[in-house]
């Protein structure tokens, strides 16, 4: 610690631990909070006490015009009561669950090889790569009501397969086949992105330790999983988070598909639209909270697992 | 010379490009046909005749015109504080020095982590005993405050790439730091402020789930919400739900054309952080 005022006495070493720091140091410090200052204010009210509110309300019922009761874990047993309420809430869950694990490493695998092939020094390349992202730039309702077309009973998908023989569902009208659909949609518009943000990160690496490689008598495969992979590692642990917590909170697609209600049969219901249905339909709000705190401890869950491995596979080189 | 593996690469890349945006061409085209002629189940792109007349029937039975203004208003005033606020943090986070900046910038990419729909419950009760639903209040005000923390993210990135030389040339000169910010830093940061200002109105004007929330009102509701009602208000009148898809699309199209640049330069810089 510094003093500000050698040899002034008791008053001034009493002011010194108020004022560790010299004068100038001190007043960017202000200049910094004043700086941050929208986004403390912003963090707090719209991050940090929502969060907080949501944890308190899992443990209360309320429905807006009573006062909230302190119900203790109720709620968290009726999450756990599977014959009960929690049945729903368990729908929604592996319906998230199994859209989110079979989508985005399908979005990660076709996004790569898009990004491999539009790396290969093409002529018209932006004009390609804009064709890939307009998907990702357009997706929401306009989209989802547009595949809700081409995946109809009578849509485009529907009659290229009359074509073959094969009599397509009405994809988002049956239980066996709406989330498959839902993943065709999110496969369609989430690919564009990740290819480009791939396509960034192979526009890293150096082209000298490929071609040294290549030198050294390394085929095109040995080169791809010694050289490429490593290197793009860090671009292809960051489509994977972003990628999964996008994922997880899957909402406007399954709305849009199933006019907000989850169906058919629930099988299109997400956890985001059920704590959405929880919230405007139900004014459930103490079991939607505790819904809501069990898909944010599942995605801070999974995170932290995913940085955790991220050191055994993720190489940075720096 | 042409190798046959470079033709493959070609007719690779072409496929799937068609693939992505043949939909759009044949939303487009279908939107134009009777519903007659969508029933014959031709695959053809275009209609026989253009019935433009959907589109006025479409803007006929919704309030269409008015869903877009509210979009666009939307768009444009959370897009204006969402890049001057968070350019304002940025700042803080790239050029000042304090204790506790490490921790507060790790709370920024914390934000990240929490996905929006945990939040929505509290945070509704609150605008609601506000009686602030069906005002764009609880839309716009989370993005003068921050900014969004992709936006941070960016922008301070970007500020950290640019010559301090200058930043201590003027606080030598005795310029404040909020004149150094306002006058020296954001004019360099005219590049990062567009692609910042570009991605987020697009974000801003798909936006879903915010305005079906706080603005439920047909009078107050932006496009996609108004949208997602056709679904079943036209659930078998294709020719007005796809007419209305693509007035709801035409404003990203044309952003999407004039800033392809913009675009281009964004997803590189936003590929590289790790």
């Amino acid at each position: 610690m510094q003093r500000v005022d050698e040899g002034a006495g008791r008053l001034g070493r009493f002011r010194s631990l108020f004022a560790p720091l010299p004068v100038l140091q001190r007043v960017e410090e202000r200049w910094f909070w004043f700086f941050i200052a929208p986004f403390v204010v912003g963090f707090l009210l719209f991050a940090l006490a929502p969060l907080i509110a949501s944890f308190a309300l899992s443990f209360m019922e309320w429905n807006l015009r009573g006062t909230p009761t302190i119900v203790g874990l109720d709620n968290y047993a009726d999450l756990a009561d599977l014959d009960g309420k929690g049945k729903i809430v368990l729908k929604a869950f592996s319906n998230t669950v199994m859209i989110t694990v079979i989508a985005v490493p399908m979005q990660l695998i076709i996004g790569l090889a898009f990004a491999m092939l539009l790396n290969q020094k093409v002529k018209g390349m932006a004009l390609f790569r804009m064709a890939f992202y307009l998907p990702t730039v357009v997706a929401g309702v306009a989209t989802a009501a547009l595949w809700r077309w081409i995946l109809g009973s009578e849509g485009l998908v529907n009659r290229a397969l009359e074509i073959v023989g094969v009599a397509g569902p009405a994809w988002f009208n049956e239980p066996e086949s709406v989330r498959w659909g839902i993943i065709f949609m999110l496969i369609w518009a989430g690919t564009g992105g990740m290819t480009l943000i791939f396509l960034a990160g192979l526009q890293q690496i150096s082209k000298d330790i490929l071609e040294a490689c290549e030198c050294d008598g390394a085929g095109r495969f040995r080169r791809f999983f010694s050289i490429t992979l490593p290197l793009l590692s860090p671009t292809l642990f960051f489509n994977l988070v972003i990628g999964l917590i996008g994922g997880l909170s899957l909402f406007t697609e399954t709305y849009v598909v199933s006019g907000g209600g989850g169906g058919p049969a629930n099988e299109s219901m997400s956890v985001a639209l059920l704590i959405y249905r929880l919230l405007i339909r139900n004014l459930d709000f103490g079991f939607g909270s505790a819904v809501a705190w069990l898909l944010t401890a599942i995605v801070l869950l999974l995170t932290i697992v995913n940085f955790r491995l991220s050191k055994r596979w993720v190489f940075y080189d720096n | 010379m042409i190798s046959p593996g470079r033709v493959a690469i070609y007719a690779a890349l072409t496929l799937f490009s068609l693939l992505f945006l043949l939909p759009f061409i044949w939303q487009l085209g279908t939107s134009l046909k009777t519903p007659a002629e969508i029933a014959t189940g031709t695959f053809t792109l275009f209609p026989a005749e253009p019935q433009w007349e959907n589109y006025a029937e479409v803007f006929r039975r919704a309030p269409i015109a008015t869903w877009f203004f509210n979009s666009a208003f939307i768009a444009i005033v959370g897009t204006i504080g969402a890049t001057l606020t968070s350019a304002f943090c940025a700042y803080g986070f790239a050029v000042l020095h304090a204790r506790g900046s490490r921790l507060a910038f790790g709370m920024v990419l914390l934000t990240i982590l929490v996905p929006y729909q945990v939040l929505i419950i509290p945070e509704y009760i609150v605008w609601a005993k506000l009686g602030l639903i069906n005002t764009p209040l609880p839309i716009l005000l989370p993005w003068f405050l921050g900014g969004g923390a992709f936006n941070i993210f960016l922008l301070r990135q970007f500020m950290l790439g640019l010559p301090r030389d200058m930043v201590d040339a003027a606080r030598v000169d005795g310029a404040n730091e909020l004149h150094i910010f306002a006058r020296i830093i954001l004019p360099m940061c005219a590049p990062a402020l567009a692609i910042v200002a570009v991605f987020h109105f697009i974000y801003m004007w798909n936006d879903f789930l915010r305005p079906l929330l706080y603005l439920p009102d047909p009078s107050a509701m932006t496009l996609p919400v108004g949208l997602s009602g056709f679904v079943s208000k036209f659930a078998r009148q294709w020719h007005l739900l796809l007419a209305g898809s693509v007035v709801a699309l035409a404003p990203l199209l044309i952003v999407f054309a004039l800033a392809q640049r913009v675009i281009a330069r964004g997803i590189s810089i936003t590929g590289v952080r790790r």
